[in-house]
């Protein structure tokens, strides 16, 4: 195996990606991509492949601000069926154009970025429910819904899968098994990693495999676990088994105020540790408190500790009851039910917040997601804060907690004065890393680690990394699915 | 009859490893290369019982650290010598075998708690840590691992997470890969790895994954970081009868689904439970196989005196296993569906009295505590009971599979029928989910000779793996794959094996690492 | 359109696709650039000067129904549908028209309305001469759809009134009668301000206007009063204007309608007009059961697809936009789909020809 250099580090790529295509205009492959999509579904308008090359992520809007975009891809294909996509990835070895599968494309990371031009394959017509087991607990859906509709449909019928990421109004199933993605539910449902009982995909040779659907198997490597994250550079997944939930009747709301910061990490770490199963926990630092109660009623101020529930009542009951005692023993006063219910209301409000920050000349906003176990999240939060606080206004909050640890999520603002937006974000995310990496905790992007994050994972990955490169290697020869991203 | 001890590694190898890791941790003893040259696998217990030994290790060697094992992988790579990481062996699919000679790698000196973190509830310790020991040092420490395969006196950890392993206690703990957020482990190139260092936050592809179940062909785990829990304040048992499998297993699906997470659920078809009784026989629950054979103190020394009538008397009770098997018809016992609960106070007392509401709600009869309690006891007592049947010249093994609650019944009714005709039978559900449950099959029977023992086995298996793949289950559960599955790895995972194989290629291009197992 | 439209085109350019889940257009297509975030997205690069506005991408802002479903989700309110009639007014000025659209004016010039035919004439046939006062200070102004494909909704008004002795409402049949919100939809500006002050003209002397048709009602209410045209003051949709009649028991609810009933609220009535009451309670006077809801209602329910000009210029998506919207139909229990708008009974009833679908005011009528 090859080895890496100790601290590799992959610079952040220029903001505007700019490749000349070797596809482009290319009758032959056009016209083998109509055979098999038939024309409906085959696109190669260079207004359309620009507009699917640009995406969410800082980097993408600060180009688009200054009057610059990222180059498309070629061609963009929309299928139906599984046997279209074994038939593309044919096409695309023998020529040797990279697909770069597609779901909603709200990655902040660059999942779908284009780099060498190619064919973007846009998930989103396979997006039907197959079945659903409702003895089993098992869903069964295509993976180009949208995990909004999955969920709407799943609630109709008396269930949940429970998975809200922050990006749920916009990504699909697809997307989320490929990013490995962690909804604010995590504690109780797990992570989409968890809810997947097996899969469909196709792999760069063409051929169509699944994992078998059984709750847990003792046989190898975990096929499911390999491709869940694998953001499209192993196989397109086309179709997903998920266990579900009977939805809850009864959610309870927890909300309690703590001076301290550090007071409220030590109350929710202590409930994990109890063994209650909040559905989700959520503790605002000052300033995301003062931020995502701006529009309400409710005066609030203080580190906020927002606790669900969900379940039969009695155990609702239960569990909240034990919840507030640890509450109060760490010096959390309660605050009834409302500001939980209201963050639960507006749980999604906190994506609206980039729209104002960009539209002002010179501002950058991003959002930096780090896990890390209990013993560091009081460091990695100090740190952060200390590292970046004189330049940035931040807002930080602690969610998806486990009995080993939780997720620190900061949302990072800051207007460009003397130097560009650019070298602003690149100087944040500088200081970001030192920060983090030396305080214990590691980068957790929850919409994908694409290609921005790519340096970053592979150094968390270790020598590892480079056994998967490899492994990529034997499965993709012809790099055919979405080059450069993983670092792969 | 003597054995045939094949060379052990040459002097030159032999000198480079004690070189490595000293002379007190290398040797080519016959004794010490046949002892690590065999684990639980039913095929080479019948052998041995007949003084075969197939496989043995060239050499054995006892790393003290990971910097040992990395040494020695990269020598053995530099020679193409095969390495077996070896725990403690218990395993039943000959997953340790040294098909192709090699050293045997015993990791057993590598045993360090290294730490215990009480604000992460995590561990981290050495792979080569005996099971027991471990769970007793962590609660004296006022912690659990929650880990309790059957083995628990006879396995490590290291081989716990290269197995893939669950233990009884799963539904509330989790299996092995729920348990184990980190590793360390060194590659076949001999790179030391830290896998998932900030244990329980990564993303992109989980490579912990690819690891865990891989059963030593991807290198070797020396370090393993596992999540704990607090001992349990408290524990609750009761048992219930239910009429049959099909309600029983609706139970313990309804539980689940319920949220309940007991510590263990375990149903016992109707002839287990009519061995062992509802009410709890003197030995454990489920162990009533063995205890059916006449192999008691006294009998072991008429055996010696009257061999041919004891061997008769296994005979038949192999042989005219259809006829054993009919006993369940008489069976009035329904199955028994034992529970316990454990953990904080408030909560284990919520999740046993919801049960026991369920479970009346469906039917069930409420047979108090005592079959639980008697299960409890004995959980580990049927590891014992095999050596009595091996002795007897009769043969036992077990087949657990899983599917999703829909396939359950469907699944258990076609491997019953498929092995009642040749073997005598009796099953248990448990591990359960959300979605689904394992089946746990224990067959006993004999045959004129261990050729003809071994042939009657392989059909039996073939049986049963054919019809999980059809009904729509898994292989395995808990117990791998080693040599004994590997031939339906195809079947199972189509050209998914190609993924398996590429990931095999990249790190063990030489094919050093456990060869020759799982299907590679 | 760039500059009054500035903030909107800001926002939803960076926005990470809040919206992305509720566009009709978007999920009945899964296009990325009929989504609203790659339509405003496509606006902002040609403001920018990263494209020119061609010919593709003036198709492209017509892929819009209209909705306004995208508001419903958005915390900042942006109204894209607003933006995209912008957008289609510079296509028409910069004669980058769709060609359906250059089809549907030509045809619409000819006839002055969508469908062909003396509309006015037309209506003058389904009702007692009577009923044509021009003079009168409470007018009916017939939809034009509703003329010419459901005429049984004018006619079972007009029993409506008879039966609770409304004598005063008198039927307009001037002309133009088309108020012209598809002119509107497909940015023909010029066009559909001439239109309307020719209608305005005839009716501003009205007290009382009463339409069967929300996107009438719209029109008057909103456009019209933006253009500083001289509207009637008081313009309602029938179920408003009914709706406290039928709660006096004005009239006989004699018979009680049999059949299971889902009600689905139209784009114009509901998002635009925020009537979402009065059809409710008309069906709870006469169904046996309450009326079926779909899961996503009221201000949050899905379109059926046929505004915003899409049934023009993309008619197979408007239809499986409007399939999609009748899963839930089918799913239920209910057998009759009942409506307050004329375009979307057309639409559903275009899709499925046996389903029944059938206008309140035909359901009301029914029971009297």
């Amino acid at each position: 195996m090859r080895k890496t250099t100790p601290g590799h580090r992959q610079c952040l790529p220029d903001t505007v990606i700019k490749m000349p295509s070797r596809f482009k205009g290319n009758v032959e492959i056009f016209h083998r991509l109509k055979e098999i999509f038939g024309s409906n579904r085959v696109r190669n308008s260079s207004v359309e492949t620009l507009l699917y090359a640009q995406d969410i992520s800082p980097e993408s809007l600060i180009a688009r601000r200054a009057g610059r975009a990222a180059s498309g891809a070629d061609f963009i294909v929309r299928p139906v069926a599984v046997e279209e996509i074994s038939r593309l990835m044919r096409v695309a070895s023998r020529w040797k154009i990279p697909i770069l599968p597609y779901g909603a494309g709200t990655s902040r990371r660059g999942s779908v970025a284009p780099l060498e031009g190619g064919i973007v394959c846009d998930m989103k017509r396979m997006n039907r429910i197959l079945s659903i087991d409702d003895e089993s607990l098992i869903v069964s859906a295509q993976a180009g819904i949208l995990g909004e509709h999955l969920e709407h449909e799943l609630n109709r019928k008396g269930f949940t899968l429970g998975h809200f990421p922050w990006n749920f109004r916009a990504s699909t199933l697809g997307g989320w098994v490929a990013t490995r993605s962690a909804g604010e539910a995590l504690t109780k449902y797990g992570g989409i990693a968890d809810m997947v009982v097996s899969m469909q995909a196709v792999l760069p040779d063409g051929s169509i495999v699944k994992t078998r659907t059984a709750p847990r198997s003792a046989t190898g490597p975990d096929f499911n676990r390999l491709l869940t994250g694998s953001e499209g550079t192993l196989a397109i997944m086309t179709r997903v088994k998920l266990r579900i939930h009977v939805r809850s009747r009864s959610v309870a709301h927890l909300s309690f105020r703590f001076k301290k910061f550090s007071d409220g990490v030590l109350a929710a770490r202590q409930m994990l540790h109890r063994g209650l199963r909040p559905s989700t926990i959520h503790l605002f630092d000052k300033s995301e408190t003062a931020e995502f109660f701006a529009d309400s009623k409710l005066r609030l101020s203080g580190n906020m500790l927002l606790i669900t529930f969900e379940g039969h009542e009695s155990r609702t009951e239960m569990e909240s009851r034990i919840a507030e005692a640890i509450c109060s023993d760490y010096g959390g006063d309660s605050r009834g039910e409302e500001p939980s219910q209201y963050r639960m209301e507006h749980r999604f409000s906190r994506a609206f917040r980039t729209s104002p920050a960009f539209s002002r000349k010179g501002v950058i906003i991003d959002t930096i997601e780090i896990g890390a176990p209990w013993s560091s999240i009081q460091n990695v939060y100090e740190s952060l804060a200390k590292a970046l606080s004189k330049r940035f206004e931040i807002c930080a909050f602690l969610s998806r907690p486990t009995s080993q640890g939780a997720a620190l999520t900061f949302t990072i603002t800051a207007k460009a004065t003397k130097e560009s937006d650019i070298d602003l974000h690149k100087n944040l995310w500088d200081k970001a890393v030192k920060a983090v990496q030396s305080s214990g905790g590691a980068f957790i992007p929850t919409s994908g680690v694409g290609l921005r994050g790519a340096g970053l994972f592979a150094e968390q990955m270790g020598a590892a990394h480079n056994w998967l490169k490899e492994v990529k290697v034997e499965i993709d020869p012809n790099r055919i699915l979405n080059p450069g991203k993983l670092g792969l | 009859m003597t054995l045939k001890i094949p060379a052990p590694a040459a002097p030159e190898i032999v000198q480079k490893l004690i070189d490595i890791v000293g002379e007190n941790n290398v040797s080519v003893s016959p004794v010490k290369r046949l002892l690590n040259s065999r684990d639980m696998f039913p095929v080479s217990l019948m052998h041995h019982a007949e003084g075969v030994v197939e496989y043995f290790a060239d050499v054995v060697v006892w790393p003290e650290n990971a910097e040992h094992v990395a040494e020695v992988v990269k020598l053995a790579k530099s020679i193409r010598m095969p390495v077996i990481p070896f725990g403690a062996g218990s395993g039943v699919c000959g997953g340790v075998l040294p098909i192709h000679g090699g050293i045997s790698l015993d990791l057993k000196k590598m045993n360090g708690i290294l730490d215990v973190s009480a604000e992460n509830m995590t561990v981290v310790a050495e792979s080569g840590i005996m099971g027991q020991t471990f769970e007793m040092e962590l609660n004296r420490r006022g912690y659990t691992l929650g880990h309790f395969p059957s083995s628990i006196y006879c396995s490590t950890l290291g081989g716990w997470a290269a197995a893939r392993s669950a233990g009884q206690l799963s539904s509330k703990y989790g299996k092995i890969e729920d348990i184990v957020m980190g590793l360390e482990f060194v590659s076949p190139s001999g790179d030391i790895t830290q896998i998932s260092p900030v244990p329980g936050y990564d993303s992109g592809p989980d490579w912990k994954q690819v690891l865990i179940g891989s059963e030593g062909t991807l290198g070797v785990i020396t370090k393993v970081t596992c999540r704990i829990h607090p001992n349990p304040e408290s524990r609750r048992f009761v048992g219930f009868n239910f009429p049959d499998a099909p309600s029983g297993t609706q139970a313990m699906r309804l539980i689940m689904q319920h949220g309940l997470r007991p510590a263990s659920m375990r149903l016992y078809d109707e002839l287990d439970t009519m061995l062992v009784g509802s009410k709890g026989a003197e030995e454990s629950a489920g162990v009533g196989l063995a205890d059916f054979l006449p192999v008691t103190q006294i009998e072991t020394r008429l055996r010696t005196i009257a061999p041919g009538f004891f061997n008769k008397a296994q005979r038949f009770v192999a042989r005219w296993s259809e006829v054993a098997n009919l006993l369940e018809k008489f069976s009035k016992d329904g199955c028994l569906l034992i529970l316990m609960f454990e953990g904080q106070e408030a909560i284990a007392e919520y999740e046993y009295e919801t049960a026991v509401r369920l479970c009346e709600k469906l039917g069930g009869k409420n047979c108090g505590p005592d079959p639980a309690l008697k299960w409890f006891k004995n959980r580990y007592h049927v590891s014992y009971k095999m050596s009595k049947v091996f002795y007897n010249g009769a043969f036992v093994d077990t087949i657990e599979v899983a599917s999703t609650w829909k396939k359950l019944i469907p699944l258990f009714e076609e491997i019953r029928d498929a092995i009642r005709p040749r073997a005598f039978l009796m099953a248990h559900f448990s591990h359960s989910y959300d979605d689904g449950c394992s089946i746990y099959f224990t067959f006993l029977s004999s045959a004129k000779n261990s050729i003809e023992a071994e042939k009657a086995h392989r059909k039996i298996w073939r049986l049963a793996m054919e019809a999980t793949l059809r009904v729509g289950g898994t292989i395995s559960h808990h117990h791998g794959i080693g040599l004994s599955k590997a031939e339906y790895m195809v079947e199972q995972h189509g050209d998914l094996m190609n993924i398996f194989r590429a990931v095999k290629d990249a790190g063990d291009p030489d094919n050093i690492m456990n060869p020759g197992k799982m299907g590679l | 359109m760039f500059k009054k439209y500035f903030r909107e085109i800001e926002f939803c350019t960076y926005c990470p696709k809040m919206c992305k889940f509720c566009c009709p257009v978007g999920n009945a297509s899964g296009v990325e650039s009929y989504s609203p975030w790659g339509r405003m997205t496509l606006l902002h690069m040609v403001r920018e000067g990263i494209v020119d506005f061609n010919r593709e991408i003036a198709h492209t802002m017509y892929q819009c129904s209209g909705c306004m479903l995208c508001r419903e989700y958005c915390d900042h309110l942006i109204e894209v549908p607003l933006v995209m009639i912008a957008a289609r007014e510079k296509a028409a000025i910069e004669n980058k028209l769709p060609w359906e659209v250059v089809e549907y004016f030509k045809f619409w010039k000819q006839h002055q309305n969508p469908f062909g035919d003396n509309l006015s004439a037309r209506v003058r046939t389904l009702l007692p001469e009577s009923y044509f006062n021009q003079d009168a200070q409470v007018m009916y102004l017939p939809g034009a759809g509703h003329i010419y494909n459901n005429p049984s909704v004018i006619q079972d008004t007009f029993k409506l009134f008879e039966a609770m002795d409304i004598d005063y409402v008198a039927c307009y049949d001037g002309d133009p009668i088309d108020c012209g919100t598809t002119l509107r939809e497909l940015g023909l500006r010029k066009e559909y301000g001439a239109n309307a002050a020719k209608l305005a003209d005839k009716i501003s002397r009205c007290k009382v206007v009463v339409s069967g048709s929300p996107a009438a009602v719209y029109e008057l209410k909103v456009e019209f009063e933006q253009m500083g045209l001289k509207v009637p003051p008081k313009v309602f949709h029938i179920a408003e204007f009914l709706w406290p009649m039928v709660k006096d028991g004005r009239f006989d609810v004699r018979k009680q309608f049999p059949q299971r009933v889902m009600y689905h609220d139209a784009d114009y009535l509901g998002r635009y007009l925020g009537v979402y009451d009065e059809p409710r309670s008309i069906l709870g006077a006469v169904l046996r059961e309450a009326p079926v809801e779909f899961s996503r209602n009221r201000e949050k329910a899905d379109s059926c697809g046929a505004n915003g000009g899409l049934p023009i210029t993309n008619p197979d998506l408007a239809k499986e936009i409007a399939k999609a919207r009748l899963a839930e139909f089918y799913e239920s229990d209910a057998t009759a789909l009942a409506v307050a708008c004329p375009d979307a009974q057309r639409i559903f009833q275009s899709v499925d020809d046996n389903i029944e679908v059938l206008d309140v005011i035909n359901i009301l009528a029914r029971c009297i």
